[in-house]
């Protein structure tokens, strides 16, 4: 027999808290995982808590199973097999809601906290997880905390008392969690690779250009990466181009890698050095793809990672999770061959509709040359002697030929019009031309030492090919708003374009200047968080061993050393807590123990199995001169320590003690009391 | 003694040594009677759940590591770190609980024997969940107790009593789960506290009968039916109260009689003048006659082969007629029940 729950007002009481914690862990899922799940899941829920409510719904298995049939079809209907992360997600949410419904002893009620658990963990397998950790860990003291509420006389009772004791645990875990947490071994790869099966809102740059898509995103102050250079020299804005995806394939107006990315494939380019070299690391916020972002132009790229012949470099699966690497750049370009292949490629205009208007100003741009570098500067020259404005909100382009309608109607566009019109106009003429997105600028944070990139730095510019010089960075952007490129948002800028009315005076230098240092700050406790928290992995566990000097030795050997430390320290905590609690329990027996102590020093020592009474029997046949106060004081302590369960008075106490205290046997050994063997 | 007479020592040897003393393990009383639960004496392993909680933790460890996911391995060291507090919690549950043991009541042959174990906790922090059982790990937990701070609280155990006489509680095992029920944390306890086993009374008109001691009665054995006039036979649901006893102990049968009646006479039970065919039975029978001349506020006395007990009145009367044939020792005295009461010549073969 198992102790049932229902029935009974405090087992409801406890069920209810539980598919109230339960539903709590499961709903920001609703971000993760289709909306029906969701729904099937508060289908059961609340079919459990109507149940407990009136006690008069059918409970018996076959409406288990019937739960249990519908909830797996609508989770098998939307994913599929529960192979994968959110197929098996959903069925996991699926799962927790039968529990629940089937929810009806104390030893279902602990597999369902197990399954809570469960259910919190998943939550960090996606990428916004982080942002809910401090919840998500209410959560699981909530969850602990009904733990110990099952484990009582009467479960459902509800001491509130308890959640102390969850604390306490919590922090008696710490150590533990600390060491494993740093010292355990990581493993570099997956043990099961399972397909990503992501189409998680983007936050990053989408991997094609849309004459538009860009301009969402850059207005939001979001960080992308961050780049720390270790204390050496950063580069200078104007060389902050951060690279990203290159497109080669286009329609007229959307631009991609497309059918070509196969073709771009290639052992590693070449790796002269060329010019100045940086050796950086990014944080990577999670982007759900799997692009890398490098300082132009890498030349030395992280293991995990793969460098198509175009300098892209990506990972196998897509970034949900906080990732940090390494890497080598070089700020000059790095001449590769160009294939035919690529070469067909990079002045191939799709389906791009060419007006006669604008093949008539391709043609003007060609003439009398064969340099692509004097056809380039006549485009950039057009575009800055003629009312081209640069704009984050540009009107739409709806024409059958976005490029023609950008230079000849609207003329008001970002980085992506500017670098998607050069790169058709360029193609038009037959110069090798290609879009490469990524990031421009970042802001040198001085208090962590590191470029923030935020999504507002988001850029696209083009490449051209010179038969003499290779691909050429071509940044139309620049023609229209140099001052885009030279002084990229930083924040005194961003703060006099958003809060002009706050810091707009003179007067105000030192107050934005401590604004400043705050977000300077903030962004350094950021970077530190990533560093020693969410990016944390093999690499750095590698750096961290070997500035702690344990690198000479095998990882498994430091972490199992670890792991008997942290015991150790566990049971040292106790152990203290134990003690203190103990000699804390019994006053009374620290004064009785003084009174021991002074006769000891008269040599008589505590037999085993004496109890008080026949001690001072014993004491009195010794001292018949000390008789009267020997009883007098053995008969207080028994009657402070066995009469009463109650805590002594503290007046009793302190009389007592005062006894103890005037009591002078006259000295006769001079030794402190040393219990005896027989004591223990 | 006690253990907290022990400052000067270190609190890990002291440990250790109980540790590797430890394998006794068995709590025995002090000189008070009461249990002191030593941390030394406490068995500690995972439940199932425990078990099931670290398949979890192992499947959060291959996820956590599979999504390379820092969060993850946080809540998984978390959980672990917490089962590990869990195991010292347990633990801790248990220690410095000290056991006595009240008076336990006496019972009947073929009920069950209780015996109250009293828990008192002398610490700042709730000792709760506590059960206890006789003796073996499988046996079923009877009862819980929550100890709050600095308080007591009683639990139950409780066995078959077969066989009368004196049964000892023997080995008991108290048992917490808290706080996590992770692991189960035991101890083996052995209180000095023993439950009086009364011979079960026999069945009212099972037929087996007394047989009347002459001198005593003699002027009502010899009396003629006309005697029985306000009698009528006795039939299941009457009252116990308005049995003849006299004709009963005379073998005539169950008859009931005017309740007056009974009232200023002294009646003796004999084993000697009792019939049955056993120790057992003439003990049972005479335990009946014991519960129900008691009942009906009778005087009664009791002669056994080895003691007598003058008639009177009353519970402890009672009680100790009771006593003395649940420590009948077919003729010899039971050392418990000799004091104060004479001593019979002529065992008696029963």
């Amino acid at each position: 027999m198992v102790p049932m729950l229902v029935n009974q007002p405090d087992g409801a009481r406890l069920l209810t808290f539980a598919i109230g914690l339960l539903t709590l862990t499961v709903l920001p899922h609703i971000n993760h995982i289709r909306f029906e799940v969701i729904g099937v899941f508060l289908v059961l829920a609340i079919w459990r808590l109507i149940s407990i409510r009136w006690n008069k719904l059918p409970r018996n298995r076959w409406i288990v199973y019937l739960f249990a049939l519908f909830g797996f079809s609508v989770s098998a209907w939307i994913y599929g097999a529960p192979l994968g992360r959110d197929p098996g997600v959903a069925f996991l949410v699926v799962l927790v809601g039968l529990k629940l419904v089937e929810c009806s002893t104390i030893r279902d009620l602990r597999i369902v906290l197990l399954l809570g658990f469960f259910v919190v963990i998943t939550h960090f397998l996606y990428a916004d997880g982080i942002s809910w950790i401090m919840p998500l860990l209410g959560l699981v003291v909530a969850l602990t905390w009904l733990m110990t509420q099952i484990e009582h006389a009467e479960p459902g009772r509800f001491v509130v008392s308890d959640l102390k004791l969850t604390g306490k645990m919590l922090i008696q875990a710490l150590p533990f969690v600390f060491i494993l947490f740093y010292l355990f071994p990581r493993l570099s790869g997956s043990i099961f690779l399972f397909q990503s099966d992501s189409d998680d809102a983007v936050t990053g740059l989408s991997n094609t250009l849309n004459m538009g898509t860009i301009s969402n995103l850059i207005k939001s102050e979001q960080v992308a990466f961050t780049a720390t250079f270790n204390g050496q020299d950063i580069p200078p804005p104007a060389e902050r181009y951060w690279r990203g995806g290159v497109l080669w394939v286009t329609d007229g107006r959307k631009w991609s890698r497309g059918k070509f990315a196969p073709f771009l494939k290639t052992n590693p380019p070449v790796s002269d050095v060329l010019g100045k070299v940086y050796r950086y690391e990014i944080e990577l916020e999670p982007t759900s793809q799997n692009w890398l972002f490098s300082l132009d132009y890498p030349i030395s790229i992280p293991n995990r990672a793969r460098i198509d012949v175009d300098h892209h470099i990506y990972t196998s699966i897509p970034i949900e999770q906080p990732y940090r690497y390494d890497l080598v750049s070089n700020v000059l370009p790095v001449s590769t061959r160009l294939s035919d292949v690529a070469r067909l490629q990079s002045v191939n205009l799709g389906g791009t509709v060419i007006t006669p208007r604008l093949d008539s100003l391709i043609q003007e741009f060609a003439k009398d040359t064969d340099s692509p570098l004097v056809s380039a500067q006549r485009v950039l020259d057009y575009f800055n002697q003629n009312d081209f404005v640069y704009t984050l909100q540009p009107p739409l382009l709806q024409s059958e030929a976005p490029v023609d309608e950008f230079i000849f109607e609207t003329r008001r566009g970002f980085c992506g019009h500017y670098a998607s019109s050069f790169a058709t106009i360029m193609r038009g003429i037959g110069i090798p031309a290609r879009i490469v997105v990524g990031y421009l600028g970042g802001e040198y944070n001085p208090r962590s030492d590191q470029i923030v990139v935020k999504q507002s730095d988001a850029h696209a510019w083009t490449e051209i090919w010179d038969p003499d010089q290779g691909w050429l960075r071509v940044d139309p952007t620049a023609a229209i708003a140099p001052e885009r490129i030279e002084f990229p948002i930083d924040l005194d800028t961003s703060f006099s374009a958003d809060s002009v009315v706050l810091f707009s005076a003179r007067d105000f230098a030192g107050l934005r200047r401590l604004a400043i240092e705050m977000v300077w700050l903030k962004d350094a406790i950021k970077a530190k968080w990533n560093r020693w928290f969410v990016a944390f992995d093999d690499t750095r566990q590698k750096q961290l061993l070997s500035t702690l000097g344990l690198d000479k030795f095998d990882i498994r050997l430091v972490s199992i050393a670890a792991f008997v430390g942290a015991v150790g320290i566990l049971t040292c905590l106790s152990l203290i807590l134990f003690r203190r609690e103990r000699i804390q329990a019994d006053p009374v027996d620290r004064i009785y123990l003084d009174f021991r102590q002074k006769l000891y020093k008269r040599g008589l020592s505590a037999k085993h199995n004496e109890g008080p009474l026949d001690f001072a029997n014993r004491a009195i046949a010794r001292l018949p001169g000390l008789g009267d106060e020997v009883k007098a004081i053995t008969a207080e302590y028994i009657a402070l320590r066995y009469a009463t369960v109650e805590e002594p008075e503290k007046r009793d106490l302190m009389r007592f003690g005062a006894m103890v205290k005037g009591f002078q046997p006259a000295p006769g050994h001079k030794t402190a009391y040393t219990p005896s063997k027989a004591d223990i | 003694m006690l253990r907290f007479l022990n400052p000067g020592s270190s609190l890990v040897g002291d440990q250790l040594r109980g540790w590797f003393k430890g394998l006794r393990r068995s709590a025995a009383p002090d000189n008070r009677g009461a249990i002191l639960i030593e941390p030394q004496k406490i068995y500690i392993l995972p439940t199932r759940f425990g078990l099931l909680y670290g398949v979890m933790l192992l499947a959060m460890l291959l996820g956590s590591n599979n999504y390379g996911s820092n969060p993850g391995f946080l809540l998984t060291f978390l959980l672990a770190g917490l089962g590990m507090a869990a195991l010292f919690q347990t633990w801790k549950n248990l220690t410095g609980i000290e056991v006595t043991t009240p008076r336990t009541e006496a019972v009947y042959c073929g009920s069950e024997a209780v015996y109250p174990l009293q828990l008192q906790n002398k610490h700042n922090a709730m000792r709760a969940g506590i059960g206890a059982s006789i003796q073996s790990f499988r046996s079923r937990i009877q009862e819980f107790v929550d100890l709050e701070p600095k308080s007591n609280a009683t639990l139950h155990v409780s066995k078959p009593a077969s066989q009368r006489g004196y049964l000892p509680v023997g080995r008991v095992l108290l048992r917490t789960r808290f706080p996590l029920g992770l692991f189960h944390a035991w101890v083996y306890i052995e209180p000095q506290s023993e439950c009086l086993v009364y011979p079960q009374p026999s069945e009212i008109g099972d037929g087996i009968s007394f047989s009347s001691d002459e001198s005593e009665s003699a002027n009502i054995a010899e009396t003629g039916d006309d005697d029985f006039a306000g009698h009528k036979p006795y039939q299941s649901g009457d009252s116990v109260m308005h049995v003849d006893w006299k004709a009963l102990a005379r073998g005539k049968g169950w008859w009931l009689k005017n309740f007056d009646a009974a009232r200023g006479e002294e009646i003796w039970l004999r084993w000697d003048a009792t019939k049955a065919d056993d120790v057992e039975q003439k003990l049972s029978l005479l335990a009946r006659a014991v519960l129900d001349l008691d009942l009906m506020d009778v005087r009664y006395g009791l002669e056994l082969p080895a003691l007598n007990i003058e008639p009177d009145t009353g519970g402890s009367h009672r009680h100790r007629c009771m006593k003395a044939l649940a420590l009948f020792d077919n003729g010899r005295p039971a050392a418990a029940t000799a004091r104060g009461t004479g001593r019979r010549d002529g065992a008696h073969a029963g």
